[in-house]
């Protein structure tokens, strides 16, 4: 059951957390993304040869896109849930009369808007640097923006709810998203693997998220449209039952 | 019906058992109080009213519908200003009270929350990041959080902590005014329990996880025997107890002829506390 208002004022609180602090969580992404264009698209890019017929400076953008976009879908819940068992405000949730359902999409939607904001933001500036702005595909351009921001924003409000300190939080991010995303074939083909690395990145979900979202931009794909998206959208399910499960039995947050 | 009901009320944090077959009922428009010495599980059992903690038996109501199996309408229902001050350090204490009352599925009303600010002495501060507040006025916000969407029962679990004196009278005021102007059922536990004895009409004790006593107020404190105190020229204090029937001053003045002051001292609900909860 949803109740608009409360679904709508969870979302604006976990909006409104991240844009108080904008240049810290929208703009600072740009940057970071900003520096990887400077240097693999500008310094390096003219070295290396083109991929599946695509320049290198343009083929990097979706997973550059991905990999910052992703990250900020995490962090927005994970921080938010962290911050507030911290400070005490953790009652803030738990004390109104949220629904499972409203708990869920509140945290997600807050995720999701942050990291579409930062990969729209990243599309615009590798734009500015590539000359090319507009995808191949739009739909599919942003249902995989959503699937993949979704998957990370609903994984974050997990790690939110189960990590007991910042530490915590920080380490999954670090030693399990991080090298998730750079092997994630965002900087190169999976042809210009040996075949056994192949075989383990193609049990990397990144890897489908950025396939996806590279055929959207560019047209070109190592896996059929219809696997990655079929993929994603499965993992975006089990993620959403997980969280629903973690909100509906108080997991780690009831005492 | 009660619109508050604890019934065989039991939680155990392993091998701790915090809360021990509670039972008691809050009326309609009544003021309670739920005294008791740190760590005799007022906290806990606030927990278990409002979802934040699950009992382990035992069975609690609030009007009539049970909050483990109806959360959504005894949430509602229910204001709950918490022991420990938080606040959102993002946002500022209108937009909070906003937030909340959105939670709570209700549009916004300037003029409520408005009313609720000044009430509190918080208008001032109203567009203030909530890191800026001082404790009393944490405190004081924690208060307008559990207002701010109007609740028919109103629990409050050390509300004055660290809140200075014209203030907590203030909000004496501003309890009472909810009680019998808005009708708002309320549940205090408190520790200044000259507090509990100017505004609850009924008390019960807590210890231990224990309910010592639950009793009328006045009733309780007439159950208790007045002291008469006597003062003699040398300093020394004497301290007669009233029997059945009152003091017999004619009798105690022959016995202690040299006083130079004395008094009656009313039972206070301290005393019957302290005597209570003594180990």
């Amino acid at each position: 059951m949803i109740n608009l208002i409360r679904l709508k004022t969870l979302t604006w609180k976990e909006t409104h957390r991240f844009l108080k602090v904008w240049l810290q969580t929208v703009m600072s992404p740009v940057v970071i993304a900003i520096m990887y264009f400077a240097v693999f698209g500008g310094a390096l890019g003219s070295r290396i040869p083109e991929i599946a017929g695509v320049p290198y400076a343009i083929f990097i953008i979706p997973g550059l896109v991905l990999l910052q976009s992703t990250t900020n879908a995490f962090m927005n819940p994970s921080s938010s849930l962290i911050i507030s068992k911290y400070s005490g405000s953790i009652s803030d949730l738990l004390l109104p009369p949220l629904s499972t359902l409203e708990k869920v999409l509140g945290f997600a939607f807050g995720g999701i808007i942050r990291g579409m904001m930062v990969s729209i933001l990243i599309f615009i500036t590798a734009g500015v640097f590539t000359g090319k702005f507009f995808p191949d595909h739009w739909l599919g351009l942003f249902g995989m923006l959503f699937i993949a921001n979704g998957i990370f924003s609903l994984l974050g409000t997990l790690v939110g709810i189960w990590a007991k300190n910042f530490d915590q939080t920080a380490g999954f991010s670090t030693f399990v998203l991080t090298p998730m995303g750079f092997l994630g074939a965002i900087f190169y083909n999976l042809e210009m693997l040996p075949p056994m690395a192949q075989t383990i990145s193609k049990f990397n979900p990144f890897f489908y998220l950025a396939d996806g979202l590279r055929w959207s931009f560019l047209s070109v794909a190592e896996v059929a449209p219809l696997i990655s998206f079929g993929i994603s959208g499965g993992i975006l399910l089990v993620l959403f039952i997980l969280n629903y499960w973690a909100f509906a039995t108080g997991w780690r947050l009831k005492v | 019906m009660p619109t508050l009901k604890f019934k065989n009320v039991q939680k155990s944090f392993g091998d701790f058992q915090a809360l021990k077959n509670i039972s008691f009922e809050v009326k309609k428009g009544e003021f309670f109080a739920l005294l008791g010495p740190n760590g005799a599980g007022k906290t806990t059992l606030i927990n278990c009213l409002n979802g934040i903690s699950n009992r382990d038996s035992g069975e609690i109501w609030v009007n009539g519908k049970d909050p483990e199996k109806d959360p959504v309408f005894t949430k509602s229902a229910l204001g709950i200003v918490e022991q420990e001050i938080t606040a959102d350090p993002f946002f500022s204490p209108i937009e909070i009270l906003k937030i909340r009352r959105g939670l709570f599925g209700m549009r916004a009303d300037n003029a409520y929350l408005e009313w609720i600010l000044e009430k509190l002495h918080l208008t001032d501060k109203k567009n203030v990041k909530s890191r800026a507040l001082s404790g009393g006025m944490k405190r004081r916000l924690m208060i307008a959080k559990a207002l701010a969407h109007d609740p028919e029962i109103i629990i409050l679990d050390e509300p004055t902590a660290g809140v200075d004196i014209q203030l907590r009278q203030d909000l004496y005021k501003f309890l009472q005014e909810l009680r019998e102007k808005k009708g708002k059922t309320i549940l205090l536990t408190t520790h200044y329990l000259e507090e509990a004895e100017l505004l609850a009409s009924r008390v019960a004790i807590q210890k231990n996880g224990e309910i010592v006593i639950c009793e009328d107020t006045k009733k309780l404190l007439k159950s208790q025997k007045r002291i008469l105190e006597l003062k003699k020229f040398n300093g020394e204090t004497i301290e007669i107890e009233e029997s059945a029937d009152g003091f017999n001053l004619q009798k105690i003045v022959e016995k202690y002829p040299c006083v130079k002051d004395l008094k009656i001292k009313e039972p206070k609900l301290e005393d019957i506390f302290l005597k209570l909860t003594k180990k």
